[in-house]
């Protein structure tokens, strides 16, 4: 008789076995109540330790997102564990209880945390570490910012439960792999060499990919010489190299793109925190005539390493012929050093900057043009002819130098006629004054110094020694049809470049007498301009000023608020090309998946005869899990090397940009170890995560169907 | 002689689209310690299914299994492959070797199961394989081996654990008779030896005379000859 294809009933253990022949420790039903108890318990824990912990740690005087990520840190650790453990007490990986207690827990919070956020429910919001709500919030959208963190609290449920159920499914911790690495080893086929061979086409895929021609009729004609049994035989043992190759092309993306990301990032931040300070203290009211004693009490908190006053004003810039709106700062020349870089700015001769800080207070050393002056005085024909201008008369007297730009223009080596040879000089800035071209006119009056961005100077056709007009609509006196505005001549001063377009066409800088003189302030500031050590600490120093301040009327923001709009759609958009690059990764993950699945097929008999031998499911489980995360590593430490010869090909080397249209001369990168490892945790987590479906299939297998397998 | 193996009722069906057809109809068997038997029966009638649900390697519909005065099949998984680990050695037609180890890998992979040393577990293989004569064969991979060589590893592997039970499907289905014979000799041997108790599936009914019991399954249901 032959026997049919078995569809096995549900085995009838109930009826014939005796109760003291099963076993105590019998595996757990489908759903537990204890182990759904256990989960729920597990994600309040979890959540109070991310509350608790951020404010705990904060004690210590950490940055409070430094806290956030130490208390985050501690939180998925206890949500790992006790997923871990709920899956030794189910003897399974509970994917039920996870998600029914994720469910319950995450909901609540979801709309908890999102009406704490969006201000709706202000009492709520002490059940929220504040730094969750405030880096939410930098997303611009804290739904968005709270369903990723709930949803990532899922993973490390699944992470937590699977790695339980592997490590102690039998019900003792068996972190073992000796039978397991040994016949996972085998089913890849890796040996040493082969390895060193991935790593080393690895390394020369550049080379392969450049001269793809040659390596496409390479395999050709290697794949045509080849006996159709190798071919065979070669496609199989390729397998697992086309999922290394998948990791390791998404990784080698992913850190690529986030480094040259980072490196926007950071040289954003260096521009904007060098022309902007790291916190301003201000005070509600318009009175702050006290900034001196507040500043010398700001002086003495911890971590602040420098103190500015500053006033800011909205003022019209005019010049002989041309105008444009500017927010006018008005400064400490003395101090205005330890808080920004505009000293460093004005020395930047190389992109067109000139001229002295010191100018502002002692505006009598401004350098002005004298008439029929040289060069200088002959681009600025060239100058005002080009536009139809008739600027000759009107800059005798007042110095006639060109606009920064146009002196770019003019000079054959493209780098700033007048301006780079003025910052030739030997001292940095009397170069016109040395060319016979230009010179200090003890005549001329000593109109107040003004410091404007090259770009502004370049909308504004002048140059240093020339007259400008500030005029503001708020100020001036009654005339016959109402207010009149205010105007005053100042001289430019200087030329400072910054690197960001905004701030050097839209900023000018005078002295603050000059602008509590201008505005009719009195000897009253807007606020204090500050720099501090640590810039990630900036909030814990500005709670600390307000407490030496007693708070109110004072009032402080850091740069991130200050540059909220910036930095959040800066994070919003890394934020996005992670996920995206992610899915990269995710697909070639998923190919990992592919190939296991063909393995536990391929390999059923031998899953069959390795339980026959007494391999217990969790053993078959760890070999495939062990397979994913071989060929997961290999990928991901070959995907980072290439990363890292892609970000360091285009330091050293560079991609070159238009330093007109985005204001860098090469692609940014910042290459660093913190984001390397976090891609490749989730590179290896989502590695981990393709290898469970195709282990648990494989492990669930009855041995008596495995060995009937062909 | 201590009663080894205690079989009750035992009972087997398999369902083809919703018809249930019964292979093993209720059996009853009782095996001692360090006794040698031999089950014959024509293809198909269920020797097989016997073996692996004796094996543990399949589920009976009905019936105990009692090892040692213990239900089997009322244990964990866990607890079953362990069981299956140490006290069953199994022994396929097909030898079932695993075609990526040597011999001595192959013949280790119990011991390895078991969490043993590796030198331990080698040096307990190698001693195996050089008592089924394969010294010189140690690091050959089974594609490297004769048919024969290949069942003496697979003998080998089985006995790696000092099994109670050695379960052997038909050992010399594949091999020339006088392999066969051999192979036979070789189990005879050990059982003489070691004191395993062995049941050995066979076609061979001049083999199967020369082993004490000899069981015969008919329509589900074994019959037995003492000789």
């Amino acid at each position: 008789m032959s026997e049919p294809n078995p569809t096995p009933p549900a085995p009838q253990r109930e009826t014939y076995l005796p109760a003291e022949a099963v076993s105590r420790d019998a595996p757990r039903r489908v759903f537990s109540g204890v182990v759904q108890l256990a989960v729920l318990v597990t994600l309040m824990l979890g959540y109070w330790v991310l509350l608790a912990g951020e404010a705990f740690v904060a004690r210590f005087g950490m940055a409070p997102e430094r806290a956030l990520g130490v208390a985050s840190v501690g939180a998925a650790i206890v949500v790992l564990a006790g997923s871990a453990l709920a899956a030794r007490w189910a003897r399974r990986i509970g994917l039920l209880e996870q998600t029914l207690g994720w469910l319950v827990v995450s909901s609540p919070l979801v709309v908890l945390l999102t009406l704490a956020a969006t201000g709706h429910a202000a009492g709520l919001a002490r059940f929220v570490p504040p730094d969750l709500l405030y880096l939410t919030s930098l997303l611009d959208n804290p739904l968005m910012g709270l369903l990723l963190a709930v949803h990532a609290v899922f993973l490390i449920q699944v992470l937590g439960a699977t790695v339980g159920y592997v490590a102690m499914g039998g019900g003792t911790l068996d972190l073992r792999f000796s039978f397991e690495a040994h016949v996972a080893r085998q089913h890849l086929r890796l040996s040493a060499r082969k390895v060193a061979g991935v790593f080393g086409l690895g390394v020369l895929s550049p080379a392969l990919l450049l001269l793809w021609p040659l390596t496409l009729v390479g395999l050709t004609l290697a794949y045509a010489v080849m006996t159709s049994q190798t071919r065979r035989r070669v496609l199989e043992q390729l397998m697992p190299y086309i999922a290394i190759l998948g990791v390791s092309i998404g990784v080698c993306a992913l850190v690529t793109v986030l480094s040259v990301m980072s490196g926007f990032e950071v040289d954003l931040k260096k521009k904007i925190l060098g022309t902007n300070a790291h916190a301003v203290v201000m005070k509600y009211g318009t009175d702050f005539s006290e900034y001196r004693d507040v500043a010398k009490k700001v002086r003495t908190v911890r971590g602040v390493t420098g103190v500015s006053p500053f006033i800011l004003n909205e003022v019209m810039l005019t010049s002989d012929q041309y105008l444009a709106g500017v927010l006018v700062k008005g400064v400490d020349p003395a101090t205005v050093g330890q808080v920004t870089d505009l000293p460093k700015d004005i020395a930047d001769a190389a992109h067109g900057a000139f001229g002295k800080l010191s100018w502002l207070s002692h505006p009598n050393e401004i350098p002005v043009v004298t008439p029929g002056g040289g060069p200088a005085k002959k681009v600025q024909d060239e100058i005002d002819n080009s536009v139809g201008g008739a600027g000759g008369p009107q800059h005798v007297g007042h110095g006639a130098a060109p606009d920064a730009g146009s002196a770019q223009r003019a000079a054959p080596d493209g780098a700033g006629g007048a301006t780079q040879r003025a910052a030739s000089a030997p001292d940095g800035a009397g170069g016109a004054t040395k060319m016979g071209t230009a010179a200090v006119d003890p005549s001329a009056p000593a109109l107040p110094g003004i410091v404007l961005g090259v770009e502004l100077a370049h909308t504004l056709h002048v140059y240093v020694g020339d007259r400008v007009n500030v005029v503001s609509p708020l100020g001036g006196e009654l005339g016959p049809q109402g207010p009149m505005p205010k105007s005053r001549p100042f001289r430019v001063a200087a030329l400072f470049y910054s690197g960001m377009y905004e701030y050097d066409s839209k900023f000018a800088y005078i002295s603050l007498h000059q602008a509590q003189k201008f505005f009719g302030l009195g000897d009253t500031v807007n606020g204090l301009e500050l720099r501090v050590d640590d810039i990630d600490n900036t909030r814990v120093i500005n709670r600390q000023i307000l407490q030496k301040l007693d708070g109110y009327p004072y009032r402080t923001k850091d740069w991130g608020e200050m540059n909220h709009n910036l930095f959040s759609a800066l994070r919003l958009e890394k934020l996005a090309m992670a996920i995206m690059l992610t899915f990269i990764v995710l697909v070639a993950c998923i190919n990992i998946l592919s190939t296991l699945v063909v393995f536990a097929l391929q390999k059923a008999k031998e899953v069959a005869i390795l339980k026959s031998m007494g391999a217990r499911d969790t053993g078959i489980m760890k070999i495939f899990v062990l397979e994913g995360l071989i060929i997961g590593s290999i990928g991901t430490v070959l995907g980072l090397i290439q990363g890292y010869g892609c970000c360091l090909f285009v330091q050293k080397f560079g991609i070159k940009m238009d330093p007109q249209v985005y204001y860098i001369s090469q692609l940014p990168v910042k290459i660093d170890p913190v984001q390397f490892t976090v891609v490749a945790v989730i590179a290896m987590v989502l590695s981990y995560l393709a290898t469970i479906f195709p282990a648990l299939n494989a492990s669930r297998l009855r041995p008596v169907e495995g060995l009937k397998t062909e | 002689m201590a009663n080894l193996v205690q079989i009750a009722g035992l009972t087997k069906d398999y369902f083809l689209e919703h018809k249930r057809i019964p292979v093993l109809r209720g059996i009853t068997l009782s095996i001692e310690q360090g006794e040698m038997l031999s089950l014959v029966g024509p293809s198909g009638v269920g020797k097989s299914t016997f073996l692996q649900v004796l094996g543990t390697l399949d589920t009976p519909s009905a019936g105990t299994v009692m090892f040692e005065g213990v239900d089997v099949f009322g244990l964990t998984d866990n607890a079953l492959a362990d069981f299956r680990n140490k006290s069953i050695g199994f022994v396929f037609q097909s030898h079932y070797l695993l075609p990526e180890f040597t011999a001595v890998q192959n013949a280790m992979m119990p011991a390895l199961i078991h969490r043993m040393d590796p030198g331990e577990a080698e040096a307990r293989a190698t001693e195996l394989l050089r008592l089924v004569g394969l010294e010189s064969r140690l690091h050959h991979k089974p594609g490297e081996l004769s048919g024969g060589e290949q069942q003496r590893v697979a003998l080998a592997r089985a006995l790696c654990m000092h099994p109670k039970l050695l379960l052997a499907d038909e050992p010399t289905g594949n091999l020339d008779p006088e392999t066969g014979a051999g192979i036979h000799r070789l189990l005879d041997d050990l059982n003489q030896r070691l004191g395993i108790t062995c049941l050995v599936v066979t076609h061979n009914a001049e083999l199967a005379k020369n082993m004490r019991r000899q069981l015969r399954l008919r329509e589900g249901q074994l019959d037995e000859h003492l000789s």
